[in-house]
């Protein structure tokens, strides 16, 4: 017989969940609610509504995005085709390759593409839409590929014999099975494009501005707070409205979802001339601009030159790599403790556990240069400078890398039997004695993942970096992006270098997830 | 009817058919029979077009359809694991033929009802593929076949796995709606009773082959 346990009463989770939502309230909530209550009035949203130029960059943002979906597809079916459809040797390594853009940090994918594109592509739709493209192949690849390993081949055998032509065995049986997992990877793949900042800023130049990136100019250029709170605004509701249209498709999706047989069978010999065609391919789209990164770090002019790495390692950058590598550390160790405390609840609170799931996932519809403005509005006081203190964008960084890692947490909670919880209790264990003989010692492998991706989220945040840091206290992605503003090689090639370092301290970062998760209870992927 | 002429069916660098040849007439049922991994389920799938001839031919009334893609032999498969679309109603997997043949839905679904009524599923037209029981999806997966109205039949071990009421209850069915429609079929198992009893020739599948 199944029965809850006993031991599930326990006074650890109404803590933890009480810690949680009162850490979340102090630093997300009142802000937005000191945001948009403190700084906008009436008259400041019609104002923002009335303005041609607001129009202009949501028009901007939206049509870039849906050129930049469409260019990820084009860019990611063949291989998604490949990896999902088919089992080949070097499958997996083709697949970590088409993530490794997604892995790094936004500002560093543009710099990738400015070191590899010609000068006269430099600030142009081209090279955004491109630069999104190779952020977003791996969630096509992911997504949709992980839906048409499912798909079983021998229905379209079945298909063939009752007349179906390979074409209309496509478009009858695998296009609706992975139509959900195309809309879903497509919206995701829109609402990282539509809120994009630093490959805009770094990529786009000047004259183009998607909401998220007016939103900062507005706040910290010309000083239009609550202007800047209005498109905030705005851009919430646009997220949400993409979110649950995304959620209600796959509401519809549902029943499909139980085809999780994976089904993927051997590369033919005669697809194998198209199939090396397609991994050659996506190995240059990933590699040449990271390969580009490098190579301009040591080039100035048309010589070589290591000034760049000296200056990086020099007085010149050092302190934005000891700024990113502190705030990363304390982003890594405040958003495990709080991811854990928010999984907890979660998992085993008996009131309360639903609310703070829902709540948890707030920062992930919020940009995060909103939530950079509303702690700046917030904690602007004359009795403590918080700006001043350099864990302050930690703090940023942990409400962003937070909903993330407590996506991690969770499903580790919930692997953890209950029984043994139970066994522990018989033989006298008290509460804070199972809690860290059984669940800490099982879910281990998840807080050093959790770990690991906080570190990586905070090393590559830029939105909320870019308003909070202080100068002479800047970020990596920070200083390269206000690098690469600069003209002259010598200076561009200290932004390489940084960025080669930056690629290096990501992938590091987020081998040690991949290695944890690999090895964790909860590793349920292929 | 159907007539298989010295096949020859290499598949992953190894020799599978050799030289097999077969005769069925029309609205003759053939079984054959032999043991598991001796080729019968590669004959099949050959004349269905599922897999590539090395060598050989087939011809389905007259005309050779060795080179055809399986989508224009017109020929029926009733697989061992019914393979019915999870995505599709049983209506829609039973009419799924008439759908790419370019039949109009509103023709389609009377033409559905009576195909279920014929195989004892009358009503199960809206149901969800997934909440049909063993029996039902392999009713389901025959009247699929045979709304296709195809020149000739091939069963593959359709009856494998079933416990003995359903199995016998299905064979009764089976061997009355093909006398009933006149229906040309190539039954493989490994049981020869179950062949004996649906089919009114028998054939060793080892005798097949030619060399």
């Amino acid at each position: 017989m199944t029965q809850r346990s006993n031991l599930g009463s326990s006074r650890l989770a109404p803590t933890a969940l009480t810690i949680t939502t009162a850490v979340i309230a102090t630093f997300l909530v009142v802000p937005l609610v000191v945001l948009v209550v403190g700084q906008v009035q009436w008259s400041d949203i019609s104002r923002v509504i009335a303005r041609a130029a607001t129009w202009r960059v949501v028009w901007f943002s939206t049509w870039q995005a849906v050129l930049s979906v469409a260019a990820t597809f084009v860019i990611a079916m063949p291989v998604t085709w490949l990896i999902g459809r088919h089992e080949f040797r070097g499958r997996r390594v083709l697949r970590a390759i088409c993530t490794v853009g997604f892995l790094l940090p936004s500002v560093v994918v543009g710099a990738a593409f400015l070191a590899v594109l010609p000068r006269s592509l430099h600030y142009s739709v081209l090279a955004v839409v491109l630069a999104h493209a190779y952020f977003n192949v791996a969630v096509v690849v992911r997504v949709v590929g992980a839906r048409l390993e499912t798909f079983d081949p021998r229905l379209s055998q079945a298909a063939y014999v009752l007349g179906a032509t390979p074409l209309r065995a496509i478009t009858t049986l695998a296009w609706p099975l992975s139509r959900g997992a195309v809309m879903s990877a497509s919206g995701v793949v829109f609402l990282y494009c539509f809120t994009s900042y630093a490959v805009v800023r770094v990529l786009g130049g000047p004259t183009r501005n998607t909401m998220e990136s007016d939103i900062a100019l507005r706040a910290f250029g010309i000083g239009d707070v609550s202007g800047a709170t209005v498109l905030a605004c705005m851009q919430v509701v646009i997220i949400v409205l993409v979110v649950a249209s995304l959620q209600r498709s796959a509401g519809r999706e549902a029943t499909h979802l139980r085809l999780s047989t994976i089904r993927i069978t051997s590369l033919p010999s005669s697809k194998r001339p198209v199939a090396i065609a397609v991994a050659v391919a996506m190995t240059l789209f990933v590699m040449v601009p990271l390969a580009s990164v490098f190579w301009r770090s040591v080039r100035v002019g048309d010589s070589f030159s290591l000034a760049a790495w000296r200056a990086t390692f020099g007085r010149t950058l050092v302190d934005a790599v000891a700024a990113s590598t502190r705030i990363a550390l304390l982003t890594g160790l405040l958003g495990v403790l709080l991811a854990a405390l928010a999984s907890l609840g979660i998992v085993r609170a008996r009131v309360g556990g639903q609310v703070l799931d829902a709540i948890s996932v707030v920062p992930l519809a919020l940009s995060p240069v909103t939530l950079g403005l509303g702690l700046i509005v917030t904690f602007d006081s004359s009795w403590y400078d918080w700006r001043a203190d350099w864990w302050f964008v930690a703090v940023a960084h942990t409400l962003v890398a937070f909903p993330l890692v407590t996506r991690v947490l969770v499903p580790a909670w919930r692997a953890i039997p209950r029984r043994l919880s139970d066994a522990a209790a018989v033989l006298g264990a008290g509460e804070l004695r199972r809690f860290v003989d059984v669940d800490l010692r099982i879910l281990h492998r998840a807080l050093v993942a959790g770990l690991g991706l906080a570190v990586a989220v905070s090393l590559g945040e830029f939105g909320a970096a870019t308003l909070l840091s202080r100068r002479g206290a800047e970020t990596m992605p920070v200083t390269i992006a206000r690098l690469l503003e600069r003209t002259g090689d010598a200076v561009r090639a200290q932004a390489f270098a940084l960025s080669s370092l930056l690629i290096v301290f990501c992938i590091a970062a987020l081998l040690a997830v991949e290695s944890a998760l690999g090895k964790g209870p909860h590793a349920e992927r292929h | 009817m159907l007539s298989v002429t010295d096949l020859v069916v290499d598949l992953g660098g190894r020799r599978v058919l050799d030289g097999v040849s077969i005769e069925v007439g029309a609205g003759e049922r053939v079984s054959l029979h032999g043991p598991s991994g001796c080729g019968k389920t590669t004959l099949l799938h050959a004349i269905a077009g599922l897999v590539g001839c090395t060598r050989g031919h087939i011809v389905v009334n007259g005309r050779d359809v060795t080179v055809l893609p399986a989508h224009r032999r017109n020929i029926g498969v009733l697989f061992q694991d019914d393979r019915l679309f999870p995505q599709f109603t049983v209506g829609e997997n039973v009419t799924y033929a008439l759908r790419v043949q370019g039949v109009r839905t509103s023709a389609r679904r009377p033409l559905a009802d009576i195909w279920l009524a014929r195989v004892g599923l009358a009503g199960f037209a809206h149901c969800s593929v997934d909440s049909l029981s063993g029996g039902e999806a392999k009713r389901v997966a025959l009247a699929r076949t045979l709304a296709g109205e195809p020149n000739v039949i091939l069963l593959d071990e359709p009856l494998s796995g079933l416990d003995d009421a359903l199995h016998d209850s299905l064979l009764a069915d089976l061997r009355a709606l093909f006398i009933e429609t006149r229906a040309t079929v190539v039954h493989v198992t490994h049981d020869r009773a179950e062949g004996d009893r649906l089919c009114d020739r028998a054939i060793e599948f080892a005798r097949l082959i030619q060399r």
